[in-house]
Parts: structure tokens; C-alpha cells; sequence
């Protein structure tokens, strides 16, 4: 037994898998409240990756077709262990849902009337909201460091929700304009480099 | 029963692939899609939207287990859920492998430069959708109208979500537990509300 425990405590496999089996039995609603407890584990807890990969990981999991949440954790799989990692952290996002659909629809049928489930719901929904704000509170205090970054940041965020633009071409754009600035900023480098 | 999980499986393997967005923009692709199989009444749907949403565990694959289970039992859950799962698989497994590889060529690490901060402002913008919905009565709400947004705020998941952004910020509660601590708490206070 204490083996078994030691097998899994060192197994990065087996720890891709704890993370995102917690990672798809915590998130109620959609992909986004799975970002805050994604950075919680990834970044902070195991330091499988920075903060500032976890936000490509975000980017180009919103950019590419498919569910968020699934395209999250294979990325995050992929891109510690290759193939078997994607496929154990992919296993573990979709477990919970598949066990806990099956039980509810073959049991309960129905989940919606009871007022303490719906209580509880509200509150996690809030907690959800709360802890979505907290990460771009983080996020943004490591990643907008200059004029350029804020822009970047407030552009996609109103083009997001006043002009409901699709994530796409928000991602599309910020690649044009973050080209177009690393290629400004190298050219002064060479400029102040040669005088 | 081969030829429903093939079809079932194909199904949803075309819905993760043109779905984008996830949640809510993928539930009227399973609603389309499963048209065809005749299993589900469209009445069923309110049902298969309210357990999804309701449940742990992303919305689309949630739904797209729902809709398996109910065609044909655990198997048919089995081929919808790996069917919704397999593009993103391909997909980010190929970008991934991509990005490893040019990790350092100037133009992979030019278009992050741009790609960063944009994603923070992506976070913020999943927080307002978020908690248009969570923090306020969305249906009754004019956001063009002060008065009427200040008259929509769900007042106690509104204290329960900024608490859950102090104890998280000035003493780093984890989210898990801040997850089942709101949890216990609105099923005690908020239960009257609704």
C-alpha cells in the first residue's frame, strides 16, 4: 500500500491525472472557472509551468475549435509528457463529468428543482466569479508591465464584450501586433547597439 | 449498435471540431446534431441544458455524454464524450508540438508578445460574462440602464463572490475549498431566494 502511494507521488502521470480529475470535478458553469484553479495547481502548487505559459496555454486553447477545458488539458499534458500526457490529462478532465452524468440521469433524472442544490449553486457560481477576477488580478499584475501590455489587455477585453468580436480574431490580431511590436523594439536594440 | 456508436461518435467528433468557445456556444450544435437520432425530445432539452450546466465538469462534455447515455447507454456516452474530446486532442497536440519545436525563433516569440496580454484581457472578459450571469438577474436586466443594473444585482452571491476574491488575495484560501466553502453557503442562505 505505502508503495502504491509512493508509485503515485512520483508518477508525473499519475499526478497529470489527480490534477485535471479535480480539475473537471470543480468546475461547474464553463472552461473559465477552470482558469483559476488551473493556475492554482499548475503555476503554484507543482510548477509544471509559469505563469506566463499558462497563459498561452489560455490564448490558444480559447483560439483553437473545441471544448476550453479539454483543449486546456491536453495542452498542459502535451506539453509536459508528449502524447501520454495529453492522454492521461484528457482521461482525467472528462472522468468526472462522465461518471457523474450517468449517476444523475439514471438516478435522479431531474437535479434542478431542489432549492439547497440551487442555493449551492448560486454560491459556487459566485465563488466561480470571485476566484475569475482574482486570477486576472494575478495574471495581470505579472504580464502587464508596460503601456503596450495594457493596451493589448483593454483592446481585447472591450472588443471581447461590447463588440462581442470571437476569440479568433482577438488572438489573430495580437499576433500582427505583437510581430509588428517585437520587430520595432528589436530595431532600436540594433540602432542603440550601434551607436 | 455499431453503426448508432459510429454515427454518435462521428457526430460529436464534428461538433468539437467546429464548436468554438466551448459551453454555451457548443449546446445548440448537440441540440442540431442530435436531431438526427430522433432519442431525445426536444423537450428533453431544457432538461439536458439544466443538468449540464448544473453538474461538475465542462458544460459541452457533459451535454455530449448526456445525449450518448441517453441513445445508447454507457457505450453510446463513451463514443459521444471521446467524439467531442478527439479534435482538440489532434489539434492542440499538433499546435503544441509545433510551439516546442520554434520555442525559440523569433517569430513564434514575437506573436506571444502579443498574445499574452491579450489573454489577460480574455480572463477579464470571461469574469464579466461570468458574473453577468452570477451576480445578477441577467433575464431582467437593461445594461444599457444604470438604475436597472444596480436593481439586478444579486445581492448575496455578489458579497459571497467579492469574499471569495479577499480570502483568496489577502489569505490565500485555495479554490478548491473556497469552491465548497460558497457552495455550503448559498445552499444555506441563498436556498430562499430563488
Amino acid at each position: 500500500m505505502s508503495r502504491l502511494k509512493e508509485f503515485c507521488k512520483n508518477s508525473i502521470y499519475w499526478n497529470l491525472f489527480e490534477c485535471f480529475f479535480k480539475l473537471g470535478l470543480f468546475t461547474i458553469g464553463g472552461g473559465m472557472a477552470m482558469i483559476p484553479i488551473m493556475q492554482e495547481k499548475i503555476c503554484d502548487e507543482r510548477k509544471w509551468m509559469t505563469e506566463e505559459e499558462i497563459l498561452d496555454c489560455i490564448a490558444v486553447s480559447q483560439s483553437l475549435p473545441g471544448v476550453i477545458a479539454i483543449n486546456m488539458a491536453t495542452y498542459v499534458g502535451y506539453y509536459k509528457k508528449g502524447l501520454k500526457g495529453a492522454l492521461v490529462s484528457t482521461a482525467g478532465v472528462l472522468l468526472p463529468s462522465f461518471i457523474i452524468i450517468i449517476l444523475v440521469v439514471s438516478l435522479l433524472r431531474t437535479i434542478d428543482e431542489n432549492p439547497y442544490v440551487q442555493g449551492a449553486l448560486e454560491g459556487i457560481k459566485a465563488a466561480a466569479t470571485g476566484l475569475i477576477a482574482f486570477a486576472a488580478y494575478k495574471m495581470g499584475k505579472q504580464t502587464l508591465k508596460g503601456v503596450f501590455q495594457w493596451i493589448m489587455a483593454i483592446l481585447a477585453f472591450l472588443l471581447i464584450v461590447v463588440f462581442g468580436l470571437n476569440a479568433v480574431w482577438v488572438i489573430l490580431g495580437a499576433i500582427v501586433a505583437g510581430e509588428v511590436y517585437a520587430a520595432i523594439n528589436a530595431a532600436a536594440l540594433t540602432k542603440e547597439g550601434k551607436q | 449498435m455499431i453503426v448508432i456508436l459510429s454515427k454518435l461518435f462521428l457526430t460529436f467528433a464534428k461538433i468539437g471540431l467546429i464548436g468554438f468557445g466551448g459551453g454555451l456556444a457548443i449546446l445548440p450544435l448537440i441540440y442540431q446534431g442530435m436531431q438526427s437520432f430522433g432519442t431525445i425530445a426536444p423537450e428533453e432539452f431544457a432538461e439536458l441544458f439544466a443538468i449540464s450546466q448544473a453538474t461538475p465538469g465542462p458544460m459541452a462534455v457533459n451535454a455530449a455524454t448526456f445525449a450518448g447515455f441517453e441513445t445508447a447507454g454507457v457505450p453510446g456516452a463513451l463514443a459521444a464524450t471521446l467524439g467531442v474530446a478527439l479534435p482538440a486532442f489532434v489539434l492542440i497536440g499538433i499546435c503544441v508540438k509545433f510551439l516546442n519545436r520554434y520555442q525559440e525563433h523569433k517569430l513564434v516569440k514575437g506573436a506571444f508578445v502579443g498574445i499574452r496580454p491579450v489573454a489577460v484581457g480574455m480572463i477579464m472578459a470571461g469574469f464579466v460574462m461570468v458574473g453577468q450571469t452570477s451576480l445578477f438577474y441577467a433575464e431582467s436586466v437593461d445594461w444599457n440602464s444604470l438604475s436597472s443594473v444596480l436593481e439586478g444585482i444579486k445581492i448575496l452571491p455578489a458579497i459571497m463572490a467579492v469574499a471569495t476574491f479577499v480570502l483568496a488575495k489577502h489569505f490565500k484560501v485555495g479554490s478548491i475549498k473556497l469552491i465548497i466553502i460558497m457552495g455550503v453557503c448559498g445552499a444555506i442562505f441563498c436556498s430562499g431566494l430563488i
